[in-house]
């Protein structure tokens, strides 16, 4: 059968695109490289650590980092994926999460949901460095108000240049570890706001409000946290236009001999086989890495190097956010009669980037997500307690009840500007996945600046948390500044970016190929910077947008 | 806990309905017969030793949890028996019987001296089984505050659904 939109990738891009395409009446079929969704069987909401087979541990305790424990994720998405490695060059040390299932990682998402800004999208013209987006705050906006009405953001009106204002539900109340670090921030005159997530607070187009169990990561079984799956995909199943096939892992564009995309080949990895779907148009939104791998295994003789790589940008420029915690200890937290303390999985308070028109050293800013109070118990969260108090007994148990709760952490989110050390690429060896797919090879380079940053949300973050009546817990210095992994917080964008030169970028800013017309990356793939703000809600604008573009072309006859 | 049951207990999660949610119950229905990896004597010493670590640790269930990660995980192995030789050795040494036929204090005085950092710079001959101790210690506590009673002694008040959030009872804005 033959579609008029073959798209690539269910998440926050995919999802959005199958919406608007078959809501404006044209036949999709969606391919997912994991299983359909099944909440029952993939979400961990609502479990107790001694209900999961190893307490959250996972195999032989390996599921645990510093982030938390893999056991308690939502099944399906994973840094490590059985049969589907990707490698590291020397020295780079790239961390890959990716979503295997339909929804991909909106699943999980933490669902901070921030507006790029004007200054954001023209940091080349306004201040100097990095690249300017081929379109404006203006023509993005309306795009953010239909995005934000539809999944539902909470937040308030600030009237600040850098984080516009959005189309807002009432945000949740500050839990005693927010109001801890709003007083300091008071102090120090930096604004500390009601956060901006992607969680409905009261009822929203038939989703039932947060229920606050705080559990936003481990997949949200009333959908009160917004997902492709359970919000977009519904959607456009509901329109009769929509075809998922689900295991179908993409291989290639095709394309015919003036280089207009045909279809798409991929594994159906039940049957372990190659399939071909032929479509009228072609979008990829299977994640930022994942779609410049498939342009990059898309080669033909029009494209030697690549679909749509006539310019080399494809699987250049890979950019993540910056992530650098700063923990305080207040005991003062210990005080406080215990209390249901979750509320949502995301930000109830957050720091909007404020230090605009100074000379920081560096260029770009960050915000700060607060997180902390009395969570729920998991594997791993006494190690520091045990390590200072030692001994055993009765009072090393009351030392960890003393402590327990009362940290708060600050994480630092950050700019990073695009260089060209940092790019993913086919690797050169020539290793396959185990569904006979060249694989990526990463590099992935901070620059002085990333650093400078690094050392400035140290200083700020530890000057907020002693305002705020806390002491910060000190951090050995490590070769990586402080920061995660890159890749650490699943932000990565930039592979197949946009821009106005045709020369140095892969898409038009409708996401639409400049050399291809009748293929789209609306993906984080398409950013041509990364800003602090979390990319996702930006995903969905794009991609919205770009399907809109489609719609348009379509109606004229021109894909 | 076998693949199967583990789907049975997430399918048997209701979607979020007020007051269905905080129920604390046990998953394992049946104990397994003895422990995966260990032999009956080291899981002996396993719980003697959780549970002076962690009193309550024992019923808390932290043994049967250190035994499965290590019946998976061949560096645990190594660390958990190889520490518990080492100790048995010392006790031998300096009580002539191994831990499990020392006097309850004769016990105490075998872990004072394994359970501080600042032994090992006196002794360097300890730090085997301090590095040892700070190992099991870290397990007992995740087994034993992963846990029911563990999250109940904690007072953790969460993962209970709530139709509105009231914010913070105390500190003001």
């Amino acid at each position: 059968m033959d579609y008029d939109v073959c798209i690539v990738g269910s998440g926050a891009a995919g999802g959005m695109a199958a919406k608007v395409l078959t809501e404006g009446g044209l036949r999709v079929v969606l391919l997912e490289a994991g299983p359909l969704l099944d909440p029952a069987k993939h979400y961990t909401e609502h479990l107790w650590p001694y209900q999961l087979a190893h307490r959250g541990a996972g195999v032989g305790g390996t599921g645990v980092n510093a982030a938390g424990s893999y056991e308690m994720d939502v099944a399906h998405i994973a840094g490590s994926i059985a049969g589907e490695p990707y490698l590291n060059a020397p020295g780079s040390r790239f961390h890959w999460t990716r979503g295997r299932i339909l929804g991909g990682r909106t699943n999980h998402w933490n669902c901070v949901a921030l507006r790029f800004s004007e200054q954001d999208l023209r940091t080349r013209s306004l201040q100097g460095y990095g690249e300017d987006w081929p379109l404006s705050y203006e023509e993005l906006a309306p795009y953010y108000d239909r995005v934000e009405s539809l999944i539902g953001v909470h937040g308030t009106r600030e009237g600040l240049a850098g984080a516009p204002d959005g189309v807002f539900l009432p945000p949740p109340a500050p839990r005693c570890s927010d109001r801890l670090i709003q007083n300091g921030c008071a102090s120090l005159r930096i604004p500390c706001i009601p956060g901006r997530a992607a969680v409905i607070t009261q009822s929203h187009h038939g989703r039932p409000a947060c229920h606050y169990c705080a559990q936003c990561t481990q997949g949200c079984h009333t959908a009160s946290r917004f997902s492709a799956s359970q919000v977009l995909v519904p959607a456009a199943l509901r329109t009769g236009k929509l075809t998922v096939v689900p295991n179908a892992m993409a291989r290639e564009v095709l394309t015919d001999a003036s280089g207009r995309a045909t279809g798409v080949s991929f594994i159906d990895k039940d049957a372990g086989a190659e399939r071909r779907v032929k479509a009228r148009a072609v979008i990829l939104g299977a994640s930022a890495c994942e779609s410049a791998r498939l342009l990059l295994n898309s080669r033909s003789a029009l494209f030697p190097n690549g679909l749509a790589n006539d310019s080399g940008y494809v699987g250049r420029c890979l950019m993540d956010t910056t992530a650098h915690l700063v923990t305080g200890d207040f005991p003062q937290l210990a005080g406080i009669k215990p209390h249901n303390h979750d509320g949502t999985g995301s930000v109830h308070v957050y720091i909007p980037w404020w230090k605009y028109q100074r000379d920081n050293g560096f260029q770009g800013g960050y915000h700060v997500e607060i997180f902390g109070g009395p969570m729920m118990p998991k594997v791993g969260m006494f190690r520091r307690e045990a390590h200072e108090a030692e001994g055993y007994g009765v009072a090393l148990k009351n030392h960890c009840k003393e402590r327990y709760g009362t940290s708060i952490q600050l994480h630092g989110r950050g700019e990073m500007i695009p260089n060209h050390a940092s790019f993913c690429e086919i690797d050169p060896a020539g290793t396959l996945d185990r569904w006979g797919i060249p694989v990526l090879r990463f590099h992935l380079q901070w620059s002085a600046n990333e650093v400078a940053m690094a050392k400035d949300m140290r200083t700020s973050l530890e000057e907020i948390v002693g305002a705020a009546g806390g002491t910060p817990v000190p951090v050995e210095t490590d070769p990586e500044f402080g920061y995660l992994n890159p890749g650490g917080v699943a932000h990565e964008v930039g592979t197949v970016r946009m821009g106005m030169n045709e020369r140095t970028s892969v898409l038009n800013g409708f996401c639409q190929a400049h050399a291809v017309k009748n293929l789209f990356v609306t993906d984080g793939g398409c950013f041509t910077t990364s800003p602090d703000k979390n990319p996702t809600l930006s995903i969905l604008a794009l991609s919205w947008r770009a399907a809109d573009h489609l719609l348009e072309q379509a109606r004229k006859g021109d894909v | 806990m076998q693949r199967r049951t583990l789907l049975q207990i997430l399918a048997a999660i209701p979607s979020a309905q007020a007051g269905d949610l905080h129920q604390h119950e046990a998953v394992a229905e049946t104990a397994p017969p003895g422990p995966r990896y260990f032999s009956a004597r080291e899981y002996r010493m396993l719980g003697t030793l959780s549970e002076l670590i962690v009193p309550g640790s024992q019923d808390a269930g932290a043994p049967e949890f250190i035994d499965l990660l290590a019946s998976e995980n061949a560096d645990y192995q190594r660390r958990l028996s190889g520490g518990m030789l080492w100790l048995d050795a010392a006790c031998v040494t300096r009580f002539n019987v191994p831990f499990l036929d020392c006097r309850a204090e004769q016990q105490r005085a075998a872990l004072d001296l394994i359970a501080f950092r600042a032994n090992g710079e006196k002794d360097a001959n300890l730090l085997p089984g301090i590095q040892f101790f700070a190992f099991l210690r870290d397990l007992v506590l995740d087994g034993f505050f992963t846990s029911r009673v563990g999250i109940e002694y904690l007072e953790f008040r969460g993962n209970s659904p709530l139709k509105s959030f009231p914010g913070c009872p105390e500190i003001g804005g």
